[in-house]
């Protein structure tokens, strides 16, 4: 009976569920699955031309510079962040004044991209900051932003501007698990080593899973300052997926761009089933 | 119950539904549908006996419409009720025929009228009111003021810099009644409304409560976006009072009515569909008349007027989309004409870069139109990326088309279809400008390619300390934007660009930006034309007559201001050895292809595309002369050929030093056959189009300023350069 209620109780939710529901479906579904249509066609006639659009861009150089930057980029930046953002955040968590820290941390979210471009050009510019250290320390100048250097700064810059939130999203984790069992381990003689590695790192996966999605998603969000310093053609180093996609849209390279689309989205899509599927079986 | 909560459930989900559901798919079938009204203003030139040469503001005085001709010194007047001007030979009017160099002249309601003039030795402003008698009183004030305006009740306001002056006609005297900016734009009377336009927006002083009063905000935004306005420059709007007190206002984009204090200003008339909108004239003032026609002055001396009919049918049945990236000027000339022969078809002109857009915001729009099934019919594919628009087969092989457009084939061939691949012709060029070269007859004889300026530019400036610019380039964009001019064909191919060459032309660029820098003036701060400081090429030249250290780069844009100085060098009153070079080297086959038109392939409106093109390359639109380059017509090269005896064409251009005095002039002779005879077999020669497009052109421009400003060398720039087109290339 309590089963049958409920039953209609969500049929009702259904109604006002769906205008969302129609939202995504009319805004991101169907384009994706317009993107899906396109990268089997010609970009100017339309005609359809099977998985030729799909074997151009796995010859194109862009393509596969693009991929592999992202995806350095992302292989870099998440273990870094991620370990990073916890060592500190257990540091934090032994300090006193922890409020006040905590929205210290968010400082670099706030920082509009305009002022954080100025501190770019002060910093890595060929004539900046960086640059006159270096050569008053008798080190020749480095090209920071027209030379490999320019994917370290890149991934400087993502740590900078993420670390905070992820270390405040640590102490959450961190803070969550209970004091009841820290302070039985350490009535039971349990060193602050395994403490750590026992008790508080294994109540912390489900935190790890939502910082390491959501460290991954922001990863993407690192264009628009390398978009704005370096313009839509930066060093090879730093050009990622989303300027490759940009110029293509520019150049109304549609189709191209929708087979690239669809790549990028199976790869992301297998990755995160991958994903879920390890993390379930460890749970 | 339940049913209740079912019902408001289901009202509440259709209700959140209803944003979307809202976007109706009919707007869609109806976007080429250009909706039919009926009734409207018809366009009529107004005749007059002899020519107008320059035409003061139209004055509605009393029951008066008047006017004078600055020129001849005579002022025409039409009376309420009558056809026509006839002119007016009483006493004011002779009095004024009498002065020379007026700036503005109003008539008040009594026949009488002030003047502002130069005197003729001092030039100082002199500013007279002469009563109804003839008689002239000189009027006292400090300040400069440029424009004057009677009350329908006889009272003379007056506006200077900023400033509103209400002058007595009794006393002679100036009183400062409003003070504003520093600059003025506009002035006029709309009924109690003295209205000062300056770079702050507009200012409305009540002459009635003699008080500053508020200015609707709706009318301060439309002076402020107007005067922003690259195209309509300053100055080229006016007002006046229409019924009920409403006002009247004649821009370039139309005529609109505003009906005091309300919240919408209306355009009855859009400019694109007459006189107002066309670039080859300036509309300079506006009148109503008691019957409710508008007529609108011309700053080259024509008239037009505008009546309503009530049962004209705006007939418009198709709408074709023209895009360019840019506003310009010769294109805008193409619609006005275009549109005034093909009275059903509604031309819809869009410009994709807008103040504050990026090349790339641009495109990314256009992208947007094209996939929605928009896409614009006829494209002026300048700035823009030609070959990749053929990669994608976005536009449409003219050569099918060509009996229509090229009938007589009076075309300059290899100008015109200079995009011809593979058998297909994809734009059409509708004008064109050549590089040249000029300066002292030794100096230039040395002078073979671009580096042997940028040397001499150097050489020149160790052994002549001083503060003069050399070629008078001193910003970083235009001294490689101007280099790209002279060797942009060397560096840059289909394979991508040639890095040494480049960067040897990074070195050039700057040891000219280097040794053009004056310590504390410079020779040409200005432009005698309004053609862009890359192509200018008359201003440099006249530069090289007052210092024969100075070399003039730039192209040849037109016979009125380029060529015709060039050929007139010898009328100089002062010695020079001065001479000029079409190309960098003799023989050169460089052109710069501009005004490039070509049809997108999905337009549902070919037919009137091709019309479109028709207009653009016909006789009488390639004989209007503009700067943005010679005619591809050989018909109206051949009128321009034979200009010479056609009247007095010459000019008096005057030359000035470095420190602006005036030193000397040339007269300007209109080209002789045997001039036009050398032109002509110049220009059938080129054969090498220079077509540079936006993303190069960036990508050019950012990494040369670097080496310009020296935080790069040469070869890093250029190397820079490279790396960014070559990422560019495979992107495919």
């Amino acid at each position: 009976m309590l089963k049958k209620s409920l039953g209609k109780k969500n049929y009702h939710y259904i109604l006002f569920l769906l205008p969302s529901l129609l939202g995504v479906t009319v805004f991101v579904l169907i384009p994706f699955l317009d993107s899906v249509r396109r990268s089997f066609c010609a970009s100017g006639s339309g005609t359809i031309v099977g998985i030729r659009n799909y074997k151009v861009i796995f010859h194109n150089e862009a393509f596969l510079l693009a991929l592999k930057n992202t995806g350095l980029f992302i292989a870099a930046c998440l273990p870094i962040l991620i370990i990073l953002s916890f060592l500190v955040s257990y540091f934090i968590c032994k300090l006193k004044y922890i409020r006040l820290i905590k929205s210290i941390l968010l400082f670099p979210l706030a920082i509009p991209t305009a002022v954080l471009l100025l501190i770019w050009q002060i910093l890595f510019s060929d004539g900046g900051y960086i640059n006159s250290i270096l050569l008053k320390l008798g080190i020749g100048e480095v090209s920071f932003l027209h030379s490999s250097a320019a994917f370290w700064v890149l991934v400087g810059s993502y740590i900078w501007k993420n670390l905070g939130y992820t270390t405040l999203l640590w102490i959450t984790g961190i803070m969550g698990v209970s004091d009841s069992v820290i302070e039985a381990a350490k009535v039971d003689g349990a060193s602050e080593w395994k403490i750590l590695t026992r008790i508080i790192i294994p109540n912390l996966k489900p935190t790890l899973y939502t910082i390491t999605i959501i460290s991954f998603l922001n990863s993407f969000k690192v264009f628009r300052e390398a978009y704005l310093v370096a313009g839509a053609y930066p060093h090879e180093s730093m050009y990622l997926l989303q300027h490759l996609f940009n110029n293509w849209f520019v150049n109304m390279d549609l189709d191209k761009m929708a087979a690239a689309a669809v790549t990028v989205f199976a790869i992301i899509f297998v990755a995160i089933v991958f994903l879920r599927k390890a993390w379930d079986k460890e749970m | 119950m339940r049913n209740i909560r079912r019902t408001l459930s289901a009202i509440m989900a259709l209700s959140m539904l209803s944003g979307i559901v809202g976007c109706s798919s009919k707007a869609d079938a109806s976007k080429n549908k250009v909706e039919e009204k009926k009734g409207g203003y018809t366009e009529e030139t107004v005749n007059f006996d002899s020519k107008i040469e320059e035409m003061s503001e139209l004055i509605k005085a009393g029951d008066k419409i008047s006017f004078f001709d600055i020129t001849s010194g005579t002022k025409y007047d039409m009376a309420n009720g009558e056809t026509g001007f006839s002119t007016d030979n009483g006493a004011v009017a002779e009095k004024l025929s009498n002065l020379d160099n007026i700036i503005d002249v109003c008539f008040g309601p009594e026949g009488d009228c002030f003047v502002i003039y130069l005197d003729s030795e001092t030039y100082n402003s002199i500013y007279s009111y002469i009563d109804k008698d003839g008689n002239d009183h000189a009027v006292k004030c400090d300040d400069l003021l440029y424009n004057a305006e009677f009350t329908s009740d006889g009272k003379l306001y007056s506006g200077a810099l900023g400033t509103i002056y209400e002058i007595n006609t009794d006393s002679y005297t100036a009183k400062e009644v409003l003070t504003g900016g520093s600059e003025t734009v506009g002035f006029d009377i709309v009924g109690n409304n003295v209205i000062l336009i300056d770079e702050l927006g507009a200012h409305i002083y009540d002459y009635s409560s003699k008080k500053e009063v508020e200015v609707p905000e709706v009318l301060n935004n439309f002076f402020k976006e107007r005067k922003n306005d690259e195209y309509t420059g300053n100055v080229e709007f006016d007002m006046c009072e229409g019924e009920d007190g409403s006002m009247y206002i004649v821009a370039r984009d139309g005529i609109f009515r505003y009906a005091m204090n309300g919240n919408q200003i209306e355009q009855i008339i859009d400019g694109a569909t007459c006189c107002v909108g066309n670039p080859s004239y300036h509309p300079k003032s506006i009148v109503l008349d008691d019957n409710g026609v508008i007529y609108v002055g011309f700053m080259e001396g024509i008239m037009t007027k505008y009546m309503f009919d009530g049962e004209k049918v705006n007939s418009a049945s198709k709408k074709l989309k023209v895009y360019s990236l840019e506003k310009n000027d010769t294109l805008s000339q193409i619609i006005s004409t275009f549109s005034a022969e093909n009275k059903d078809i509604k031309v819809d002109y869009q410009v994709g870069l807008k103040s504050g857009m990026t090349y790339g915001d641009a495109m990314k729009n256009l992208t947007t139109q094209i996939l929605s099934g928009d896409a614009p019919d006829v494209i002026l594919l300048d700035g823009l990326d030609i070959d990749n628009l053929i990669d994608k087969n976005l536009l449409m092989d003219l050569k099918e088309s060509e009996s229509q457009w090229n009938s007589s084939s009076a075309l300059m061939d290899n100008i015109v279809k200079w995009n011809e691949k593979d058998s297909k012709l994809y734009s059409v060029a509708c004008k064109f400008r050549i590089p040249a070269v000029g300066a002292d007859k030794d100096v230039l004889k040395d002078i073979k390619s671009y580096s042997d300026i940028a040397d001499y530019a150097e050489k020149t400036r160790s052994s002549n300390k001083g503060s003069y610019a050399i070629v008078s380039m001193t910003e970083p964009e235009v001294v490689i934007k101007n280099a790209l001019i002279y060797t942009g064909s060397d560096i840059i191919s289909s394979k991508g660009i040639d890095e040494s060459k480049l960067a040897a032309l990074y070195e050039d660029c700057y040891k000219i930006y280097k040794n053009d820098q004056p310590d504390d003036e410079i020779i040409v701060s200005g432009s005698i034309s309004d053609v862009p400081p890359v192509y200018d090429f008359a201003s440099k030249l006249t530069s090289a007559i007052s210092d024969p250290k100075a070399v003039a780069l730039g192209t040849l844009n037109t016979f009125d201001c380029d060529y015709n100085l060039a050929t007139s060098l010898n009328n100089c009153d002062q010695p020079t050895n001065v001479e000029f070079r079409m190309g960098m080297t003799e023989g050169s086959k460089i052109f710069l292809p501009s005004c490039n038109l070509g049809i997108v392939d999905a337009s549902k409106e070919k037919e009137s595309a091709v019309k479109f093109i028709n207009t653009a390359l016909s006789d009488a639109q390639q004989k209007i002369e503009n700067t943005d380059g010679f005619p591809v017509n050989k018909n109206a090269l051949e009128y321009f050929y034979n200009k010479k005896s056609e009247g007095d064409n010459d000019a008096t251009l005057g030359i000035a030093d470095g420190n602006g005095e005036v030193t000397g002039k040339v007269n300007v002779e209109w080209i002789d056959k045997d001039e036009a005879k050398q032109f002509d077999e110049y220009i059938n020669k080129l054969d090498t189009p220079l077509v540079i497009n936006n993303v190069i052109m960036d990508i050019l421009l950012q990494s040369g300023k670097k080496c310009l400003e020296g935080s790069s060398s040469a070869s890093d720039a250029a190397n820079e350069a490279v790396k960014q087109l070559q990422l560019k290339m495979k992107e495919g």
